[in-house]
């Protein structure tokens, strides 16, 4: 599904990512962990299409096709999904307008029919009660004014919203109360399918108790250093990462 | 010592002519007719502003008075058909229409009847020697300092009259309609007067409508006086493409415990000039002005309101926003005056402006002039782009940069129009602005 293959970027001239390498394939959820500032938030936007950054090297190749020559709104469309790790406040534009909209061109994109107002509102809903968001924060504007929890959990809801084909999940768990936690982790689990794929980026283990991952890499310095299952992410949890800082740095 | 003439003369080459138009004027012992004089001596003093004076510092309107200052209101057709007219077919309304400044009764229809209400034109109920004409006519203008007030008295032949008595309520809108027509030159002084009694309640709406792009200036006046425990809602809306000239001068005063409203829409206008200025001389009272001016092309729109707390216990809100393209011009001068006596005041006032072009303009100047020390007020104004990192958020949720940036726009501007309150005519502009945003 996804080929990620010696990607060098760099932002502002400082190289952030250098050599990054990883293969998903349907059915699979990988976890990203490392300590801040190696990369993980500067992979995750530049798999969305941000314009900041400079790709120097490397490909990646999301069905196919070149994703890195597509627009955002093309990837979107193509099925790929960033839950934004700091979701952005849009005055004035309620959430339901703006998933019609996006949906709709979702669909558009495969060549399936628009949703009426009608049909849009029952889908809506349903997605809703999936991520156990209250109705009432559908006709406020995007974010604005929205806690940190109810944040991420817009972002989950608008996944499920968009049913994309790979998702990538921006340390959505950060400052996450249990509840939120919970509520995000199950809405993953209850979309996750032998179709779609999901990249869990994370700093925390605790995530990875509800998402179970099939695979654990660890990033230090712009590239993945080292890959495990499930059980790597335990041991991150208790040893930290020092121990892998000095593994990687004693081989330089 | 000059002569009113040759002072007139001095302002405009071609004054004379139009210093001997008014003169064929009749001097009746009418309201109108009484008035003339002063604001003639008034305006022959102030001449036609000039960019050095700080209130028109940013909108050169003496270079709109090449074709002269003759006025029109006589000399054209007022034929017109109603199929090129905006008329609000989707509100159920009273409308008096106005061609060239004179009043059309075949395009106009009253709907709401009730004891001793008027809306009608000026000029009749100035001959009938109407009471609350005679007791309010140029009671508010301010035709000593404000040229285009002093011009518009002098000259103005018609507009409309709309009495509501205490304890009435208008139950549909009343649309006042001006249409200028093309090859129109000079200017229009148009002039209307709302009174309305304790207890009453009115919705207006006025609207500008220019037909063509060679076209008089529109010089227009409208004094309201707000009863008592009163509410008038008064929306201003110029929708037409970029060909309009206009100078509106609004002056209004408010009772006690009243609620006074204005909506002022531009979405074109080649040079508009708002001004608003509003008294509140009764305690316990309200008054909002709302404003939206999206404009693209060479347009200018160019609003100055003057909000006078003259009595304690009372609150205004000043909300206006621009969304500018191309090389179109905003200028937002707002102010807030709050006399000694006035304490327990509550004033807002914002200003914000969005850029959508680099050639795009935009001047605000805040003024708080406070005299009370038991009062709230503040203001705030803010100018700059459309955020990329919003712009980046929709797209990746499928939206591309045009629909994106659409969306963003009309989110902006869309919540001064969401606080009109008549139904049909918040959808109408929402539609509007959509339709002139994704243009």
């Amino acid at each position: 599904m996804l080929t990620i293959d010696n990607l060098h970027a760099s932002i502002n001239g400082k190289e952030i990512l250098k050599g990054f390498g990883l293969e998903v394939k349907p059915g699979e959820v990988h976890a990203i962990m490392g300590p801040n500032g190696t990369g993980k938030s500067t992979l995750a936007n530049i798999l969305a299409g941000k314009e900041d950054y400079d790709v120097t090297d490397g490909t990646v190749t999301f069905q196919g096709k070149d994703l890195l020559d597509m627009a955002p709104e093309e990837r979107a469309r193509e099925g790929v999904f960033l839950a934004f790790q700091y979701p952005v406040e849009i005055p004035g534009v309620s959430i339901a307008n703006f998933m019609k909209a996006s949906l709709n061109e979702v669909r558009k994109h495969r060549d399936l029919q628009p949703l009426d107002a009608v049909e849009f509102l029952k889908v809506m809903k349903e997605k809703m009660r999936f991520v156990e968001i209250d109705e009432k924060l559908m006709r406020r504007a995007v974010n604005e004014g929205f806690s940190g929890g109810e944040k991420k959990r817009n972002e989950i809801f608008q996944m499920a919203m968009l049913e994309p084909t790979l998702s990538i999940l921006d340390e959505t768990d950060s400052g996450l109360d249990i509840d939120a936690l919970r509520i995000v982790a199950n809405g993953v689990n209850k979309l996750k399918n032998e179709n779609n794929a999901f990249i869990v980026i994370t700093h925390y283990q605790r995530l990875l108790d509800y998402i179970v991952p099939d695979f654990v890499h660890v990033m230090y310095n712009g590239r993945i250093v080292k890959s495990g299952g499930k059980e790597l992410a335990l041991e991150l949890e208790a040893k930290g990462y020092d121990w892998i800082k000095q593994e990687v740095d004693a081989t330089v | 010592m000059t002569t009113l003439s040759e002072t007139v003369n001095a302002i405009h080459p071609t004054s004379q002519a139009f210093y001997e138009q008014w003169e064929q004027l009749e001097p009746t012992q009418t309201p109108m007719g009484i008035a003339r004089k002063p604001a003639m001596d008034s305006f022959a003093q102030l001449g036609i502003p000039t960019t050095r004076h700080e209130d028109w510092k940013y909108t050169n309107v003496a270079a709109q008075f090449k074709t002269g200052l003759t006025d029109i209101t006589n000399s054209t057709s007022n034929e017109i058909d109603a199929s090129q007219l905006n008329l609000f077919p989707f509100l159920k309304a009273n409308r008096l229409v106005f061609v060239n400044g004179h009043f059309s009764p075949t395009l106009s229809d009253v709907i709401d009847e009730a004891e001793g209400l008027v809306i009608g034109s000026l000029a009749q109920y100035n001959e009938l020697g109407h009471m609350a004409l005679r007791d309010n006519y140029n009671s508010l203008a301010n035709n000593y300092k404000e040229a285009f007030s002093a011009l518009n008295t002098a000259f103005a032949q018609d507009g409309a009259f709309i009495f509501v008595p205490a304890k009435t309520e208008v139950a549909h809108p009343v649309i006042i309609l001006h249409v200028t027509t093309e090859g129109s030159q000079g200017v229009i002084n148009s002039r209307s007067l709302i009174v309305t009694g304790r207890s009453s309640r009115l919705d207006v709406i006025e609207s500008h409508q220019y037909l063509g792009n060679d076209t008089a200036l529109g010089n227009q006046l409208l004094e309201i006086v707000v009863g008592d425990n009163g509410l008038v809602n008064y929306h201003k809306i110029m929708t037409d493409a970029n060909i309009g000239k206009h100078v509106g001068n609004l002056v209004a005063k408010q009772g006690n415990d009243s609620r006074f409203n204005t909506y002022v829409v531009n979405l074109a206008g080649q040079l508009v000039r708002n001004n608003m200025v509003v008294d509140i001389d009764g305690k316990n009272s309200e008054a909002g002005f709302y404003g939206l001016y999206s404009l693209d092309g060479v347009s200018q729109v160019d609003n100055h309101v003057t909000v006078k707390h003259n009595e304690p216990h009372c609150e205004s809100h000043q909300l206006f926003k621009g969304l500018l393209n191309d090389k179109s011009t905003g200028v937002f001068n707002g102010r807030i005056y709050v006399k000694q006596d006035a304490q327990k005041t509550n004033a807002f006032q914002s200003n914000k402006t969005i850029l959508l072009s680099e050639q795009a303009n935009t001047y605000t100047k805040p003024q708080l002039e406070i005299f009370a020390d038991d009062v709230k007020c503040s203001h705030g104004a803010t100018m700059g782009q459309i955020d990329q990192t919003m712009v980046f958020y929709l797209r990746a949720r499928g939206l591309d940069e045009a629909q994106a940036r659409a969306m963003l726009n009309q989110a902006f501007a869309a919540d001064v129009i969401e606080k009109i309150s008549i139904e049909p005519l918040k959808e109408w502009l929402l539609n509007q602005l959509t339709q002139q945003l994704t243009r």
